[in-house]
């Protein structure tokens, strides 16, 4: 510590990372705490709508030959459905506990471009609002996977799949920014000391998972955009009449949406590692075969795509190349769950229900690995193709390896999120009903996918034997619905439940030394690692290398109107500068409008609104981009 | 501000003999990841359809006429050298032999883009007739549309070198526009090769795979 200079108190720090409370403040706001939870609220909303539209799906499949919704309502319920949850909850909500947490998992006070945060959470709410603004005008209804030419010019001529390519294409553009900040962060700013083999795994997750986010979305943005362009302009890359081709699209698609269902696991994955280690008060067995399998995974999902293309006509030695690289990853997620049972068995465990969302997300997504190697066998795969096999199969992974893991990470991080916990008794209530009907309703789909029972139909004949299944699976949803609603409840009565110390779980890494709530500036001095649980196995926080802990405590001095962190070296976590971050800014939420805007131009053919979009979208990036009241940069040379 | 201006250079932000970049940079890094991407997929796009014709370019029509191509990727390869002499200056602070370079990288950049718009005229397609023409205008339409994000970044950091005090942001963004540039050169003159000299060098299929015009 500096003995020539005054040390700050919190109450300086927090002024310099507070935003104001004023409408100005509240949009133009940066901090990573607030985007999060801007994310997490949001998708939760969304979750709700998604949710609304499978219930109102699975009501119509309750008996055969019902109508409450006609073939063409049931077409856009399930695409919106899909929509919703695959773009609008899933991936969002990652983002948003990885925002949230991560920073304060390794350690930093924000995200490093904060303003990129924010422009991301704005594109994000303002791509969702574009998404369902279609119910005023005409429901996208190709599916979530769009299909061509279903999805072209000929065959969906309205304004339903303009809404989908145009909504999409700008909503992975906030998934791009947030996989960017992700990998900047967690190569860069780490604590000092924390090395890149102390990362926590739920930072290993993020940092695979915001790498295959870089080089997966964009095909999907060039694949979209040149859809869109076929829509409007009359180009015919899908076109196979005039030299185009039908299957580009799902190669395109494919490339994007096989990475996207890693992206959606592995945070799931790197959640519940931690989860199972906090409370089976033990370090986790296996980490470096748990990162190592990480990051296979994320490099092996990119050599699997044509698995959702067996049936197209490829040649029979390419399928059968794919068939095999399939396979390969039961045995990385194998390492992982034996990692895992390992932890338990080796630890003394306490039944949270953070815990107890945990154990039921790895047994799902066990199941959904088990039906998932059967899909891999391509004899099989042909025989199961377009069937509910497959609706089981995949939601089994996604509920295991995504849904399960995100309730059990908000009740984990409930208490950073708002300061206090969830109800645990309403938690088990909740686990319980949510666990029974989630496997109610898509256990029942395995074996009518068997008995030939179609996905993607609107209704069936009675006396096919297809019923029961179809009725259990309804009641399924709606018990699930119950639980859902269950945890909106539990979360609204947290409002009045008293606030939780720091560390109420007694879990052993960073995010966990600060107060609850966090404070604006996360912690009032910087900590130093040296090991991968520093609250189970240091002593102290602050001490280090001489040097260190002088120039960390510069950072809380008073009198600096600045937002400072540092940043680290990549492998070994050394201190290596001090840097500054904007301010308050109101060009992202500007810039997004703009983009908006320009889309709207372009969806209705006013091609005078997308230039002026565009060109008002260019003043506010070149306003960004000039330094100002929100960022003055230091000459760091 | 002038506690602002006052902590500029102050040593307890980079210690003596710690070498790093900007975060700037880093995220840029990031954001070519992206692009590369993007070309590759416009480059797959090319070759699939390619590959599902019989007959490329379609019958009926000439390849390419490869003078204005050729000279437009050369512009644009060529405009690589006074972005990497437009860094060399910014580092040294040598503020008129960094207008004087990042100019020529934009005249350059500019060119790049005329040349090819004006061969753009002289096809005797459009963009909806074939596959062929599709690809003809639209790969190197989208490049050209992330050219132009680079020229207008290279603008602004023009008029930001007349900003005294925004050394840092200089710094910054000229490291980064220097890789924006970098993978736009590569990944445009790679997709030039890929849309003008494939219609030349492999105009009929090794296989009949697949109904083309």
């Amino acid at each position: 510590m500096s003995a020539t200079q005054p040390q700050a108190t919190s109450t300086d720090l927090e002024r310099v990372w507070a935003s104001p409370p004023t409408l100005q403040g509240w949009l133009g706001m940066v901090n990573h705490k607030a985007i999060g939870k801007r994310f997490l609220a949001t998708g939760l909303v969304f979750f709700l709508l998604g949710g609304l539209f499978a219930l109102l799906a699975r009501l119509q499949l309750a008996y055969p030959q019902l109508e409450i919704l006609d073939a063409q309502a049931y077409n856009e319920v399930f695409t919106m459905h899909g929509v919703t949850m695959a773009f609008l909850f899933i991936v969002p909500v990652l983002e948003g506990f990885a925002i949230f947490i991560l920073p304060l998992m390794v350690g930093t006070r924000d995200l490093p471009y904060p303003r990129l945060t924010a422009f991301g959470y704005w594109v994000y709410l303002m791509a969702g609002v574009f998404l369902f603004a279609s119910f005023l005008v005409e429901v996208p209804d190709g599916g979530w996977y769009a299909y061509v030419p279903f999805t072209g010019p000929d065959f969906s001529p309205g304004f339903g799949m303009d809404f989908w390519l145009l909504g999409v294409t700008f909503l992975e553009i906030s998934a791009i920014a947030a996989g960017i900040e992700i990998i900047a962060l967690l190569v860069k700013n780490r604590a000092p000391g924390m090395t890149i083999s102390r990362m926590p795994l739920f930072g290993w997750a993020m940092l695979v998972t915001g790498f295959i986010i870089l080089f997966a979305f964009p095909t999907l943005i060039v694949g979209s955009i040149l859809l869109e362009i076929d829509r409007k302009v009359g180009t015919v890359f899908y076109n196979p009449e005039v030299g185009g081709s039908a299957i580009l699209w799902q190669h395109m698609f494919w490339w994007f949406g096989h990475p996207d269902v890693y992206i959606w696991l592995l945070p799931g994955i790197g959640a519940v590692s931690m989860i199972i280690s906090t409370f089976a008060r033990t370090p986790l067995v296996g980490y470096t075969w748990v990162v190592a399998t990480t990051i296979v995974i994320g490099v092996l999902s990119f050599g699997v795509w044509v698995h959702h293309m067996f049936t197209v006509g490829l040649p029979l030695l390419t399928i059968s190349f794919f068939g095999g690289a399939s396979l390969v990853f039961a045995v990385a997620s194998g390492i992982q769950v034996f990692a895992w049972i390992a932890t338990l068995w080796r630890g003394t465990i306490v039944w949270s229900t953070p815990m107890l969302f945990s154990i039921g997300a790895v047994v799902t997504f066990i199941i959904g690995g088990l039906s998932g190697v059967t899909l891999g066998v391509v004899p099989f795969n042909w025989l199961a193709h377009d069937t509910y096999y497959v609706v089981a199969h995949f939601h089994y992974v996604v509920i295991g390896g995504t849904v399960l893991p995100m309730f059990a990470a908000a009740y984990y991080w409930w208490p950073k999120l708002t300061g206090r916990m969830l109800d645990e008794r309403l938690g088990k209530w909740n686990f319980w009903i949510a666990i029974v009907g989630l496997h109610l309703t898509f256990l029942p789909q395995h074996i009518v996918g068997f008995l030939g029972m179609p996905r993607r139909v609107y209704t069936f004949l009675p006396g096919l034997g297809w019923e029961p299944y179809n009725l259990a699976s309804t009641v399924g949803v709606l018990i699930s619905a119950v639980g859902v609603l269950l945890f909106v409840f539990a979360a609204i009565k947290s409002r009045w439940a008293p606030l939780a110390p720091p560390d109420p779980w007694g879990a052993g890494t960073l995010e966990w030394s600060t107060d609850s709530p966090v404070p604006n500036a996360n912690f009032e001095r910087l900590p130093i690692v040296h090991s991968r649980y520093p609250l189970w196995e240091q002593p102290s926080l602050e001490e280090g290398p001489e040097d260190w802990a002088r120039r960390l405590d510069t950072l809380t001095q008073p009198g600096h109107r600045m937002r400072e962190v540092v940043t680290t070296s990549e492998i070994d976590g050394d201190l290596q500068t001090i840097i500054t971050l904007p301010q308050q800014s109101q060009w992202p939420w500007l810039t997004s409008l703009m983009i908006t805007l320009a889309l709207v131009g372009v969806l209705f053919d006013a091609y005078w609104l997308a230039l002026a979009g565009v060109v008002a979208t260019v003043v506010c990036a070149l306003g960004w981009a000039w330094p100002g009241r929100d960022y003055d940069p230091i000459d760091e040379r | 501000m002038t506690d602002l201006i006052e902590q500029r250079f102050v040593s307890r932000r980079r210690p003596e003999g710690v070498e790093t970049r900007p975060m700037g940079w880093w995220g840029m890094l990031l954001a070519v990841a992206v692009l590369a991407t993007v070309y590759a997929a416009l480059y797959f796009t090319y070759v699939y359809i390619r590959v599902s014709s019989v007959h490329w370019p379609p019958e009926g029509i000439d390849p390419p006429a490869l003078g204005l191509a050729a000279g437009s990727a050369l512009a644009l390869a060529a405009s690589a050298l006074p972005i990497h002499l437009a860094l060399q200056a910014e580092r040294a602070r040598a503020l008129i032999g960094y207008r004087l370079a990042l100019t020529a990288a934009l005249a350059l950049g500019g060119l790049h883009g005329a040349l090819l718009i004006l061969d753009w005229t002289r096809v005797p397609f459009g963009v909806d007739e074939h596959a062929y023409g599709s690809l003809y205008f639209v790969l190197p339409g989208f490049h050209l549309t992330i050219a132009g994000i680079g020229l207008l970044i290279g603008l602004t950091l023009l008029a930001l070198s007349w900003h005294e005090e925004a050394t840092a942001m200089l710094h910054i963004g000229t490291r980064s526009l220097a890789l924006y540039w970098y993978i736009t050169a590569f990944g445009g003159v790679a997709l030039l090769g890929v849309v003008y000299l494939i219609p030349h060098v492999w105009r009929v299929a090794i296989s009949p795979a697949g109904a083309g015009p």
